[in-house]
């Protein structure tokens, strides 16, 4: 069988709708905490006079891609005020979320939460971080792979449901070479830089005043342990690109990457980052680590065949 | 010849190979490199544009090559007899406080954003104070010591960085 021949036959293999389903409620869950987490500075995140004006965060992008501001101009003249636009635009987001958590419609309300939540990040682009593109990232994945098939009201109601399909295969497969991108780039991007092999990176993380969540400056003492554990976070991220992919390291990688991500939670307080960054690690390489799925064929090494 | 059956799976294949294609343009940098060349430009232009709506090919580099300092926010409004009142912007939790921290980190990224934010910041600071007729603003960088220099007495200081008025006229 030829390379080409191969990767396809890997790539489209049929695979369960359980997991991109357990999947979408995962996204569904965080996108509502989120909201939640927020819900005390709205306008100052998303208003018309928020932090960012949208005078700045309209001029950041063409001006045929929709902006709040856009949405604004349309419902004016029904006595919308701009600060109304932005809680009819949330009550959407979250209403949708809601549909995709339960299964209902899960494509189109995806869909819809995508769209809303674009409108929200460019209407608060100047406070925009890693989570929220992660965020938009999670529900891109749930639009396009097939999220109701299982777990779903729909497929509760369906009496043929489509529990194995190659679209579910194919689209966590994009999601685990998405995140294997991410965390190369994001790897070797740190290793340009002297700071991470020398542990500053890490000693200037954990004091600066706003990520300082507890008293690290007995770290200054020992600079070993900074020095260790930006090697690690080198390691697991320029390696989980290979790692995730061979069957003997699968699992101890993403247990190490998880790890590194509950320590950003812990010690930066950084809990949103932290908690998209383990859902997407886990929705992409979840079934091969936790359930052995995909690694039935690769497991039986010769030695293991029976003997003929 | 290329049936309907056949042609569902090719289209597909091709969304995600310029999928990642876009991604992979943005994480190696090559749209830096090709940005000056008029042949690459419809591609960069279709990057930009992938990003600002998927956000999918972004430069995926956090705390990279090296930890950004932070900063702190100084915001005063002024009244019509000149008194000065300290505002604070609204940080109702910690995700909010990492939110301000990668504003003011989107506020240091050249000086016309700064000049921006900072009209920003005092207007939202202005609707808010009724009595106030200007609003002062100042940034100062925390430096943070290296481990080497925080054993031997170094501790973190603050350098003013940018400082701006605006007046209601």
């Amino acid at each position: 069988m030829t390379m080409f021949a191969r990767l396809r036959k890997w790539l489209t293999e049929p695979e369960s709708s359980t997991y991109v389903g357990w999947f979408r409620i995962v996204v569904a869950v965080f996108c509502l905490w989120k909201a939640w987490v927020f819900r005390m500075a709205i306008i100052e995140l998303y208003g018309q006079y928020g932090y960012i004006q949208w005078a700045i965060t309209r001029s950041n992008i063409p001006y045929w891609l929709p902006h709040l501001g856009n949405l604004w101009r349309v419902l004016a003249p029904y006595g919308v005020s701009a600060d109304q636009t932005v809680h009819l635009v949330l009550v959407v987001h979250v209403l949708s979320l809601l549909a995709m958590l339960s299964g209902l419609f899960s494509r189109p309300m995806a869909f819809l939460a995508w769209c809303t939540d674009f409108l929200l990040m460019h209407a608060g682009g100047g406070l925009l971080y890693g989570m929220d593109y992660f965020t938009h990232i999670a529900l891109f994945y749930c639009i396009i792979a097939p999220t109701s098939d299982n777990l779903s009201l729909i497929s509760a109601i369906r009496t043929k449901g489509a529990n194995h399909s190659t679209s579910a295969g194919v689209t966590r497969k994009m999601l685990q070479f998405q995140m294997s991108i991410v965390y190369l780039s994001s790897g070797i991007e740190k290793a340009m830089g002297i700071d991470w092999w020398t542990g500053e990176s890490i000693w200037r993380a954990l004091t600066l005043p706003i990520f300082s969540t507890v008293d690290v400056s007995w770290l200054s003492r020992f600079p070993w342990i900074p020095c260790f554990v930006g090697w690690s976070v080198l390691l697991i991220e320029c390696g989980y690109g290979f790692a995730m992919y061979y069957r003997r390291t699968q699992k101890v990688w993403l247990f190490l990457t998880i790890g590194m991500h509950l320590g950003i939670g812990f010690m930066m307080g950084m809990w949103l980052f932290a908690a998209i960054m383990i859902i997407l690690n886990c929705g992409a390489f979840g079934p091969e680590c936790f359930l052995g799925i995909g690694s039935s064929e690769q497991s039986r090494s010769p030695a293991m065949e029976p003997k003929r | 010849m290329l049936t309907r059956k056949g042609a569902f799976p090719l289209l597909v294949g091709m969304c995600i190979v310029l999928h990642f294609a876009m991604i992979l343009i943005v994480v190696t940098h090559l749209n830096e490199v090709l940005f000056d060349t008029p042949l690459a430009r419809p591609v960069i232009v279709c990057s930009d544009l992938y990003s600002q709506v998927t956000f999918s090919n972004r430069n995926f580099g956090f705390f990279a090559p090296s930890v950004t300092p932070d900063w702190t926010v100084y915001i005063a409004t002024v009244n019509e007899k000149g008194d000065r009142m300290p505002f604070k912007l609204k940080c109702p939790n910690r995700e909010m406080e990492v939110r301000l921290y990668s504003m003011v980190g989107h506020f240091t990224e050249d000086d016309a954003t700064m000049d921006l934010f900072a009209r920003s910041w005092a207007v939202y600071a202005m609707n808010r104070v009724e009595d106030s007729v200007g609003a002062e603003i100042s940034i100062s960088r925390n430096i943070i010591p290296s481990m080497k220099e925080y054993r031997d007495g170094g501790r973190i200081s603050s350098v003013p960085m940018y400082r701006t008025t605006f007046e209601l006229r």
